[in-house]
């Protein structure tokens, strides 16, 4: 007996029990929120350091999230007066952020308690974007995914200024706020132009209406289509919108940069291929060749602006620029086979980059900045030399790991959708962001360090806590397991594009 | 609905300030003097350098403001349509509160209402 009975004349609408239920795993990572936020601002007066208490409740939160929203009720439903929708593609990608997020705040508790930044603010915040992010993912609305995409992208600007005592993490939050802003400006001026052309605020009215009426008798509707489509450009970073990434990945704090780098492209991506393959799917031969030039320069200029850099987080985020071009491209394609290929680049673009940011973490005492700091790691430390081996070969596509079949997957579907020329400059660009990650790995294993042994101040080699050690392990072996076994790769795409299609 | 008088509006209104400040820009003789450049105060010598330092708390409880007034604006269409919404109008408005108040205990617990 729910006590939402409405007694008055008009009843605009309620909450029904339906609601409560589908979204029982967003109601109670929001109750979490509130609960770690009080927990921490009270129990901290006296004194004490709840940075790693509140980091370790959001790792047990986001689980019990995860068991929850693996025991929803399937198919598809619209909740909350249709502001939100859910069916398989989107719970997939759920898991896939949660588990993410686990990842990276098991990541950033190791790397909070060796850098000692002392506020527990830090796993609210992770929460709270988290929470956006979800809402961005499942949001059926212009208002809803704008208030998701708002409430992940302050969390965001928060975070990427994280350390208050570093001119680099300012410089980069600043810089994330005003581009993003403009994006979220784009967004809104995009979103208004659809609604007042069309007179839709939903998105499957769209699908319904361009079902029935010619695109191009909807005057207007192309150009607020582009706008509207290019904030999510920018949010993640393709290319006429790049140019906040390099600066941005490079100033935060390593775990932050995990964040940046794994959980937006998730839920974006997610968001993208739901929007053009679902609703706007009638625009297809109005926005397929744009987002094409947009992801072919995307990864070609992601390969080759990453030849020159010495730094890794940077490099790291041009390589992120490209893989975001090859996931759009993979959208391009409008088959069901692209919708497959973005899930599997997606799902062995988040090992290859958990792995790669816990090694980084694991470094952090060795002061690895630049390319040539890795030289002697095989020697020192033949675990993480591993990790990063296996993460980089992934990265580049390289046959026995699970990238290849990313890439694999994207490019088949790409001839599949006829579109040749790109996926012929797709693969030359893989070969060509190839050499910078074989450079890398020729550093590390054929390069003799310059740091004396046994030196005091000079530690090289990784120091890992046990759960990041556990992580490290898990991912890298994971990314080696999955090419000899892909039918759970396959399994979970196929199930997960059908959704989408169906 | 007419909009090219608007139009025409925009064009005339930029063109009359522009032409304002132009004026002065271009026509007026420059001739810099070390008086006439120097900062003005009430006619005395200049006591200190006019950039003062700015104490952040102002801008703290300037942001406190806005968020608890925003609350309250918000509370105003609520309070009007009440009758209509019921009972879930107002569960949702104390959802609103109570998250708003959540916020509230934060910053009391941090200090950013001690002031000093």
């Amino acid at each position: 007996m729910f006590p939402f009975s409405v007694h008055s004349r008009f009843s605009y609408f309620s909450f029904f029990s339906n609601d409560l239920v589908s979204l029982l795993p967003e109601i109670f990572l929001v109750c979490c929120i509130c609960l770690f936020l009080v927990h921490g601002v009270v129990f901290s007066k006296t004194g004490r350091i709840l940075s790693t208490n509140v980091a370790n409740l959001s790792i047990l939160a986001l689980v019990f999230v995860c068991i929850l929203l693996c025991c929803s009720p399937g198919g598809n439903y619209l909740a909350a007066y249709s502001c939100f929708f859910e069916d398989d593609f989107i719970r997939i990608i759920k898991v896939f952020l949660l588990l993410t997020c686990i990842f990276c705040v098991t990541l950033s508790l190791f790397y909070i308690q060796l850098e000692k930044s002392n506020t527990f603010e830090y796993s609210v915040l992770l929460l709270i974007s988290l929470f956006g992010i979800i809402a961005v993912l499942g949001a059926n609305d212009f208002l809803s995914l704008y208030l998701g995409l708002e409430l992940q992208a302050l969390s965001f600007y928060t975070l990427a200024a994280n350390v208050r005592v570093s001119e680099f993490a300012t410089e980069a939050g600043l810089k994330y706020f005003v581009i993003g802003a403009v994006a979220s400006g784009f967004y809104l001026f995009g979103a208004s132009l659809l609604y007042g052309f069309t007179g839709c605020v939903r998105f499957s009215d769209f699908s319904l209406l361009l079902s029935h009426i010619a695109p191009a008798e909807v005057e207007g509707i192309f150009l607020a289509f582009f706008i509207f489509f290019s904030s999510f450009l920018f949010k993640v970073g393709a290319v006429p919108f790049h140019a906040w990434v390099p600066d941005v990945y490079e100033g935060t704090s390593l775990n932050v940069t995990a964040i940046f780098a794994l959980l937006p492209k998730l839920a974006l991506f997610g968001v993208i291929t739901r929007l053009l393959f679902c609703y706007f799917f009638s625009l297809f031969d109005v926005w397929q060749f744009p987002f094409v030039l947009c992801a072919v320069f995307s990864f070609v200029w992601g390969s080759l602006a990453a030849l020159g850099q010495g730094r890794i987080k940077r490099l790291l985020a041009y390589g992120g620029i490209s893989h975001s071009g090859y996931l759009l491209f993979g959208v391009c394609s409008g088959t069901v086979y692209g919708a497959q290929g973005v899930v599997i680049y997606l799902l062995s673009y988040i090992l290859s980059g958990v792995t790669i940011f816990c090694s980084l973490v694991g470094l952090r005492f060795s002061r690895v900045r630049y390319i040539a700091d890795f030289a002697g790691l095989s020697l020192f430390s033949p675990g993480v030399a591993f990790a990063i081996a296996a993460s980089l070969l992934s990265a580049a596509g390289i046959p026995p790991v699970v990238g290849f079949f990313g890439k694999l997957s994207i490019f088949l579907s790409a001839l599949a959708g006829s579109l040749y020329v790109g996926a012929l400059f797709g693969v030359l660009c893989s070969v060509i962001s190839t050499f910078y990650y074989l450079r890398i790995l020729r550093t590390i294993f054929f390069e003799n360090g310059s740091r004396p042994l046994g030196a005091f101040f000079s530690f090289f080699g990784s120091y890992f806590s046990k759960e990041l050690s556990f992580l490290v392990g898990f991912c890298a072996v994971l990314l080696f397991w999955i090419p000899i076994n892909p039918r759970i790769l396959f399994f979970i795409s196929f199930y997960s594009s059908i959704g989408l299609i169906g | 609905m007419s909009y090219p008088p608007i139009a025409g509006f925009m064009v005339l209104s930029a063109f009359i300030a522009s032409f304002i400040l132009g004026l002065s820009f271009f026509v007026a003789k420059l001739k810099p003097d070390g008086e006439k450049v120097s900062a003005y105060e009430c006619g005395f010598d200049p006591f200190d350098d006019a950039r003062a330092r700015f104490d952040v708390r102002f801008y703290l409880v300037a942001i406190l403001f806005i968020i608890f007034d925003l609350e309250v604006t918000f509370c105003f269409p609520w309070a009007l349509t009440l009758f209509y919404s019921g009972l879930f109008g107002f569960y949702s408005i104390v959802f609103f509160l109570g998250l708003l108040t959540l916020g509230f205990v934060y910053e009391w617990q941090k200090g950013a209402l001690d002031w000093e």
